[in-house]
């Protein structure tokens, strides 16, 4: 994720794909803290599809996992 | 019958008697006609966020095979038995876990034969090492032999 500059329009680099969809054994897993943890800002929310990189079908998966987490206390849903 | 994944939490202070939780809970599912297909227990965990005071859970997992009507029972008695302080049930889709199932299988396969892989391509690499090496010298000989030749030819000239 690289961005150019802050106060003229940012420069948003995309990746080539999806990484779920290049990598099919990589698995979305509510029990895989570290991995969902990459899908989730400071502040314990959600990344959007336009940092993550990640193709739709996919990102409705990672989020459902995360709620997932969250109900179980693996993930915060704020992190203050 | 259907596939569930249930997690649950046990309160901090009983971590003497998990076993006894456990048990209770085998016997709710094996009492309903359902299978344990797995069971493991994830030990002392800090939690992400305090549940009914608590900053720290002993969990517990297992995979279940049950009918729809009878998950809804268990997970009621999760609900009300106060050494439990989280539960969750995930139902199971198929083709999901077959994928589980095989990325398991890798890891597990992974942590079995490391060894067994390592001596392997060591031998070939080192098969591979002499070959090139000879073919490197045979080469080798060839361009010499070419060198004099030509540099035969520009004398006789």
């Amino acid at each position: 994720m690289t961005y150019r500059s802050r106060d003229k329009q940012t420069t948003f680099v995309p990746r080539k794909g999806c990484r779920f969809c290049i990598d099919k054994d990589l698995k979305i897993d509510y029990k895989d803290v570290k991995g969902l943890q990459k899908f989730i800002s400071g502040y314990g929310k959600i990344e959007s599809r336009k940092r993550t990189g990640n193709c739709v079908k996919h990102q409705r998966k990672v989020a459902l996992e995360i709620k997932r987490a969250r109900i179980i206390a693996l993930l915060p849903f704020v992190n203050r | 019958m259907k596939k569930y994944e249930i997690v649950y939490i046990i309160h901090p202070d009983l971590e003497g008697s998990t076993a006894k939780i456990t048990e209770k809970v085998k016997k709710d599912v094996e009492g309903r006609k359902g299978k344990i297909l797995s069971e493991e227990s994830w030990g002392k965990k800090k939690l992400a966020y305090e549940i009914k005071h608590n900053t720290y859970g002993i969990y517990e997992y297992m995979v279940v095979e049950i009918d729809p009507a009878a998950i809804n029972e268990v997970e009621r008695l999760l609900r009300l038995s106060e050494e439990i302080i989280r539960q969750m049930i995930v139902l199971v889709v198929e083709g999901r876990e077959v994928k589980a199932e095989t990325t398991k299988k890798k890891t597990t396969m992974k942590k079995e034969s490391p060894a067994k892989k390592d001596e392997a391509p060591k031998i070939s690499q080192k098969k591979t090492k002499t070959e090139t090496a000879k073919e490197e010298k045979e080469r080798q000989k060839e361009l010499d032999e070419k060198l004099k030749e030509i540099i035969g030819e520009g004398e006789g000239n």
